[in-house]
């Protein structure tokens, strides 16, 4: 404490220096055409950094005071209280104005929302299982159709086929097959 | 001067919505996480469960042993640590070589205020750790803590040493007798009613709250000044870009969970119970003596939210052997994201990792 006392004392002089003497000086230098504004620009940014820092010095100091801990400490439950009971009539009021009037509370919709996007989500897996089936399925009705046709084509073929010949295709049969 | 009168209320005003747009997200419920800027490092969500999601960054080039478990804290969102190329911590040690993997808490709903250390700790970084484990097929990984989340890495590792390697605790609130920063005398001087009026009241500690705590550390420069000093870098390269990244991370404030903000302000905080090693995590008290791991300890030397003087005991209060402390010039936040931490600390702390980092379990361990 004793250490910030010149620095505090120090940035209140230097804010003071400038409002009251370097800031009107270099005004009225420019303002005669002697000087330029680099020099009250230099000084209000000395300034200002001084204000900075004698503000924060205050502020800190009201922190580590005792009084205004227990200020706080004595207000802050008051304040507390009064507020869970505004909290607690609104959303009672809330509650019942929102049943009444048919409306979903914003927890409800968010939860809505969740598990409309878990529904998405496992709708799109099991559409694409399903499509995977699909195809597998129509695979297998190809090759049921495919071998159910190659059975048709033998059973034909062991029909117009003379015992022991080696050709297991009779030009009608060729032709029948070229026809399917 | 005209141009100062001129730009100064545009900066300022640009501030003043998007703290406005803060508290907006710090009333909701639940808490919208998608107002993030895009990532620099590029990462996957390996696991989701509790309130915490695992992010893993894999690593660049030659590939480390022994992964790294960031825990982040539970305040505010974790992007900080992955603001800027350049500038991110993730990225900077994913080049290194490690597995690089983070955790990204999800803010708690008021139906979760019962949460406390002991589902942070013993629940969700459990469960991480074990995840960690099971995908590197690794018994031990090494952990690093940022603030709040470096409590939470070392509690953790107190009462489960066997499966942390080394533990690297980065800017941590652990003696909290320390009450060198101003606005830590009147949170003192509250009852222990007050916080349980807080919960009580809101469920939750509100993220408004939080952001509002942090604001009253230094009014006057999150009022103003910070805009100020915005106008007089303008012409400093990178500089705007860099503020609108760190302004949107300050006013990405979370709740914390009821329980948990009771713990903290009362046990941690108040009665400093954790360097008495009378604080209690699911029915365990926390020693700091079993932590028999390598300890890297990095502390900033001008941290204005967690003073030096309360990270600086770690080292001396750990049963480990093999401990380093490093004492930063930078502040809270710098040392994520200054230019001069990762110039200088990360290369350090990834030599120091690559040095503790074989896949054999140590002697030490019991």
């Amino acid at each position: 404490m004793a250490e910030q006392k010149p620095q505090g004392v120090e940035d209140l002089l230097a804010v003071t220096k400038m409002f009251f003497f370097e800031l009107p000086y270099a005004g009225v230098r420019w303002g005669l055409g002697v000087g330029n504004t680099d020099t009250a620009t230099k000084a209000a940014w000395q300034g200002y950094d001084a204000g900075v820092r004698l503000a924060t010095t205050a502020i800190d100091t009201l922190y580590r005071n005792p009084l205004y801990g227990e200020l706080l400490n004595r207000s802050l439950p008051g304040v507390l209280r009064w507020q869970k009971l505004g909290n607690a009539l609104t959303e009672t009021f809330f509650a019942g104005l929102w049943r009444t009037m048919n409306l979903p509370t914003s927890c409800e919709v968010q939860a809505f929302h969740e598990e409309l996007r878990s529904l998405s989500a496992h709708l799109l897996v099991q559409r694409q299982g399903s499509e995977t089936l699909a195809g597998l399925a129509a695979d297998m009705v190809m090759t049921l159709d495919l071998e159910k046709r190659l059975a048709a084509l033998e059973t034909k073929l062991n029909a117009h086929t003379p015992a022991g010949n080696g050709n297991s295709l009779s030009p009608a049969i060729t032709y029948e097959n070229l026809e399917s | 001067m005209l141009a100062l009168l001129h730009d100064l209320p545009r900066y300022w005003m640009d501030g003043a919505v998007r703290t406005l747009d803060g508290l907006r997200r710090g009333w909701s419920e639940p808490f919208p996480l998608h107002d993030e800027p895009p990532a620099v490092t590029p990462s996957q969500v390996v696991y989701e469960g509790g309130k915490v999601r695992l992010r893993y960054y894999p690593a660049v080039g030659a590939r480390q042993p022994t992964p790294l478990l960031i825990v982040y804290a539970l305040i505010k969102r974790p992007f900080i640590l992955d603001l800027q190329p350049g500038r991110s911590v993730v990225e900077s040690l994913t080049k290194q070589g490690f597995a690089v993997y983070l955790t990204d808490w999800i803010p708690p709903t008021r139906a979760e205020n019962w949460r406390g250390f002991d589902a942070y700790v013993n629940g969700d970084l459990a469960k991480v750790v074990q995840i960690v484990q099971m995908r590197e097929d690794i018994e031990q990984i090494s952990l690093l803590g940022y603030c709040l989340g470096g409590l939470l890495s070392t509690i953790y590792t107190a009462l489960h040493p066997e499966t942390i390697k080394n533990h690297i605790a980065l800017t941590l609130p652990l003696d909290m007798s320390v009450r060198q920063i101003p606005l830590y005398s009147i949170v003192e001087r509250l009852s222990p009613e007050i916080f349980d009026l807080i919960t009580a009241t809101y469920g939750n500690c509100p993220a408004w709250l939080v952001r509002e705590a942090f604001t009253s550390m230094a009014p006057v420069h999150h009022a103003l000044d910070k805009y100020v000093g915005l106008y007089r870098s303008k012409e400093k390269e990178g500089y705007a870009e860099m503020f609108d990244l760190f302004k949107r991370w300050m006013n990405s404030d979370v709740p914390l969970a009821g329980q948990l903000f009771r713990e903290l302000a009362k046990d941690i905080f108040q009665h400093n119970l954790l360097v008495r090693e009378q604080f209690q995590v699911g029915g365990q008290v926390v020693n700091l003596r079993n932590l028999t791991c390598p300890v890297l300890n990095i502390v900033g030397k001008y941290d204005d939210v967690v003073h030096p003087q309360s990270s600086l005991p770690l080292c001396g209060l750990v049963g480990s052997h093999d401990t380093q402390t490093i004492v930063f010039p930078t502040g809270h936040i710098g040392i994520a994201v200054s230019s001069a931490a990762h110039k200088d600390l990360w290369p350090r702390v990834g030599a120091w990792l690559k040095e503790r980092g074989s896949k054999e379990v140590p002697s030490y361990v019991a």
